[in-house]
């Protein structure tokens, strides 16, 4: 059974869901690349903001409302959870997060007078279209990835400046941050809730661009699934983290794909798995800190060192600083190169053939990892 | 009204299969000092070892729960030999180990997946219903409330009496110590390793036997058998059993009280959940362990 | 017996479990001083410390800065009123460059809250620029400017002592609390860091408060020595009257 006819499609959504699990993925790497927690209950927070935009916009309210609902919540949810955990050991932090993220996902099931419990509730997509032609896809990848640009510009402002130093000095070694006058505890607290804020934009992305919830869609897998983005990528390194999402998310795709055209021997889903199991462990083994390496803070200061300290050509060694609107300029530009590239590989087909069931099992997350 | 006798009974079962899935995580974090989240597939696979002798090759029984026990022991031990240790010795963080033990889950139960499918697997044994008023079981059950005191005492007396085990309490309470005492803290520690995997397998067939077997068995479990863990103290063994029952008491006698609540019994396991954030967050050397053990 | 001095200890007492770590302390730290606090192994010495920099709370007694009383402050408050205090093994920020280390150390940086990055953008990003202008001079001090950009974990063992002072330097803090600025480097290098100590105390007027091991080195340059043993003050002075009292020499003695 195919699920699209239009081939281009299969390539739209795999995009979708990158630029999705991005902003998720982006906002661990804020919480454990740059600040060290190891929240391993991000997947909460996303249901959060899944479910609170279905609720919403099932309400009636227009989804750019419904979205900074998701935020709020989803913010507020993270700042709750963390002031008891925040203190906590990282390997304590890990499974305290997941217990947490499974008693959330334990009342969305059982509590069916929030949304249905088991049976879940659909969602009306942000675009007013039907689910079947080029448009809805198109509209939908602008939409999610201004999210996501938009999440990376500021994600990228707040790691190059001072306050993004801190998080780092928080991560090395917090006593010594402390000593030298950061509320680490603050911080933290901080970062915690903005990231979890991002998870649950990006869950109310997913939750128009699926046009469905329930609670099977949000267990834990989905977290460590957001983890090996980040470990992939690279720690501390946004543009590792999106090629991290990439990667993953094509894996998963493209397992989806050659189930439905039938084309393995094996079942493909599982062979994914395993390859992504074997992926993480060679990259911990021989790579720990990820494809690509953490990022430097870049801030005005690299400007005084230009000016003063450069012997032995260090400079060199350092791509120019340039101004921001020069780095997005070039950002947009590379990211536009990508996705034409990609598009170019996949032959275009006439358009038209049997409109599918859009919002049935293709659309679905993968339930178990 | 509740039949109380029935709920007790019920907590000696969930303890004792407890016990079993937990006394291994207890041991590897002491040992290896992370969660090993590749726990979950050493209880699968042993489930998975147990269906195929009994289900597919019809051996019999005891063989079959006897080479659970083996290879899934195997397995534990490959798992440090070949990943964890190797890890442990470039330098790998806490989290760096924890992951890798969910990329080896993920590689174990996909694997799984693919040599007997995703789907619900049953042993096909049938178990005697036995009733002693107010209380009625299955002999599954009445098993794994045996194998699991038989395997504490055997455990108790292989660490408290035998020099190889006086050697592993020696090596979870002062690596470094017991290194300085002339202990090969490596192998003791591949020993560990392989008794957690056997334990877990062992319980993992078991609990299939009981209930079904599916790729996701082992995580029914886990978080549960983390919870133990903590309570008992990570490396305690004694603390273990102790915690295995205490939360199987939890979870049954909190059924209990969900039911009076008029909330679903699916809750039982939030409540291990719950004892578990607030044992992490106030008393994360649980209950038995004595503090400062440089946490 | 603790007069008005910069930095003022009265009757602390700090117990672990049984163990009675400091007893009854009292002293004082004069300012634009360098004094010394010496002792065996155990005496004390880095719990007393981690009591003034606000890591502990004192069980008794109080601490005194500039006047204030701070027993009950979180380390970053008393940071900020200008006590900044050292570690024995260097606790750099590892993965972070040498400079980023030292930019950490500076105060009032507009930057450093969250929403002070959007709002007061102009302003954090000159003060980014003059900050780093004084690292990279206070660097050059500690001739380390061609490290600025290295990660802190690369440079060496005796350039990390060099970096956890330089880091301190950056509040133009008043009191100093070194934890053995001089331990594990060779001699030379050892009295190169405390005549550098001693060249700052003068060029910037402030205030050191140091433990040591190599004693020799710190009676050159310290004004006054305090002596803890078992967690109480056994002698104080000048260093001439400490090195030679025979209680010190005796404790010392029957330590080795």
């Amino acid at each position: 059974m195919i699920r699209f006819a239009d081939p281009l499609i299969y390539l739209l959504d795999a995009l979708a869901y990158t630029g999705i699990f991005a902003i998720s993925a982006l906002a661990l790497n804020l919480q454990y690349g740059f600040t060290g927690l190891a929240n391993f209950g991000h997947v909460a927070f996303f249901m959060v903001g899944a479910y609170t935009t279905a609720l919403a916009t099932t309400s009636g309210l227009p989804f750019p409302l419904s979205a900074f609902l998701s935020i709020a919540v989803a913010s507020f949810t993270g700042l709750i959870a963390s002031l008891p955990a925040l203190r906590l050991r990282e390997d304590y932090l890990a499974i305290a997060t997941i217990a947490f993220g499974e008693i959330l996902r334990m009342i969305f099931k059982n509590e069916e007078w929030i949304a249905h419990g088991v049976w879940g509730i659909g969602v009306p997509p942000a675009i007013p279209l039907s689910g079947d032609t080029r448009e809805f896809y198109w509209l939908q990848l602008l939409l999610i990835f201004s999210v996501l640009f938009l999440c990376l510009l500021i994600i990228r402002i707040v790691s190059n400046s001072p306050y993004g130093r801190v998080l780092r000095a928080v991560r090395d070694d917090a006593l010594a941050a402390e000593v030298y006058g950061k509320n680490v505890f603050g911080y933290k607290a901080q970062i915690f809730a903005l990231g979890s804020g991002l998870a649950g934009l990006s869950g109310a992305l997913f939750a128009q661009y699926v046009q469905y919830v329930n609670p099977y869609m949000f267990e834990p897998t989905l977290t460590f699934s957001m983890w090996i983005m980040v470990i992939l990528g690279g720690v501390g390194n946004n543009v590792g983290v999106l090629f991290g999402a990439l990667l993953v998310e094509f894996f998963e795709r493209g397992a989806r794909m050659a189930k439905d055209l039938r084309i393995m021997p094996m079942d493909p889903n599982n062979l994914r798995a395993i390859i992504i199991g074997v992926l993480i462990i060679l990259v911990l083994l021989y790579r720990p800190a990820g494809l690509l390496k953490e990022e430097r803070v870049k801030t005005p200061a690299l400007k005084a060192f230009k000016r003063t300290g450069d012997e032995g050509g260090l400079l060199r060694s350092l791509r120019k600083p340039r101004r921001l609107r020069e780095r997005i300029r070039m950002r947009l530009s590379k990211m536009k190169e990508r996705k034409e590239e990609e598009l170019k590989r996949k032959p275009s087909h006439p358009k038209g053939g049997v409109a599918l069931d859009p919002g049935g099992e293709g659309r679905w997350l993968r339930k178990d990892f | 009204m509740v039949n109380l006798a029935q709920v007790l009974f019920e907590s000696l079962v969930s303890g004792s299969l407890y016990l079993l899935a937990s006394v291994g995580l207890s041991i590897t974090y002491g040992l290896s000092k992370f969660p090993n989240f590749a726990h979950a597939e050493f209880i699968t696979f042993g489930a998975y070892i147990a269906y195929f002798f009994l289900v597919q090759i019809k051996a019999p029984a005891f063989i079959s729960f006897a080479l659970a026990f083996l290879v899934s022991g195997i397995l534990g031990a490959l798992s440090y030999v070949l990943l964890f240790a190797p890890l442990s010795k470039r330098g790998s963080s806490t989290i760096q180990l924890m992951i890798a033990s969910i990329g080896l889950g993920l590689i174990l139960r996909h694997t799984c997946m693919e040599i007997w499918g995703g789907g619900i697997l049953s042993f096909k044994i049938f178990f005697p219903i036995y009733r002693w008023p107010p209380i009625s079981t299955s002999l599954i059950w009445l098993l794994i409330v045996l194998d699991a005191a038989i395997t504490a005492v055997i455990l108790h007396l292989f660490l408290k009496k035998s020099r190889l085990g006086k050697a592993m309490r020696a090596t979870s309470d002062n690596p470094n110590l017991a290194m300085a005492s002339g202990i090969n803290v490596e192998l003791i520690t591949v020993l560990g390793w392989f008794l957690s995997g056997a334990l877990a397998g062992l319980g993992g067939a078991f609990l299939a036997a009981g209930t079904a077997l599916v790729p996701l068995l082992g995580w029914k479990v886990l978080l549960s058998a983390f919870a133990v863990t903590i309570l008992g103290g990570t490396g305690s063994f004694y603390g273990s059993i102790i915690a295995s029952y205490i939360i199987g008491a939890a979870e049954n006698l909190g059924i209990v009280g969900l039911v009076a609540l008029n909330l679903s019994a699916d809750y039982r396991t939030a409540i291990s959940f719950i004892i578990l954030i607030v044992l992490l967050i106030f008393r994360p050397q649980g209950l038995f362990k004595q503090a400062g053990r440089g946490d | 017996m603790a007069e008005e001095g910069l930095l003022n200890t009265k009757n602390l007492v700090k117990t672990f479990g049984n163990l009675k770590a400091i007893d009854d302390v009292s002293l004082s730290v004069e300012p634009n001083s360098i004094t010394g606090l010496i002792g065996p192994n155990g005496s004390g010495k880095t719990t007393l410390f981690n009591i003034i920099s606000g890591i502990y709370s004192p069980d008794k007694g109080h601490v005194y800065f500039d006047g204030v009383d701070i027993d009950e402050l979180e380390p970053h408050e008393i940071w900020s009123r200008g006590l900044v205090r050292t570690f024995q093994i260097p606790r750099l920020f590892q993965r972070l460059t040498v400079l980023d280390n030292m930019m950490l150390g500076s105060q009032g940086n507009p930057g450093e809250n969250f929403l002070g990055i959007f709002r007061n953008w102009k302003s954090w990003r000159r003060h980014e620029e003059e900050t780093a202008m004084k690292a990279m001079d206070i660097l050059r001090l500690l001739e380390m400017d061609h490290l600025a950009l290295s990660p802190a974990s690369d440079i060496s063992g005796g350039q990390m002592k060099l970096l956890e002072i330089g880091r301190a330097l950056m509040s133009r803090p008043r009191l100093l609390l070194l934890d053995e600025p001089a331990a594990g480097v060779n001699p030379t290098l050892a009295r190169r860091i405390f005549e550098r100590i001693a060249h700052l105390r003068e060029k910037l007027g402030l205030t050191f408060f140091i433990i040591e091991h190599r004693i020799d080195i710190l009676s050159e340059h310290a004004d006054k020595i305090y002596v803890l043993h078992e967690g109480r003050v056994i002698a104080e002075g000048k260093p001439e009257e400490v090195v030679n009292d025979p209680h010190v020499v005796g404790v010392y003695l029957g330590e080795g």
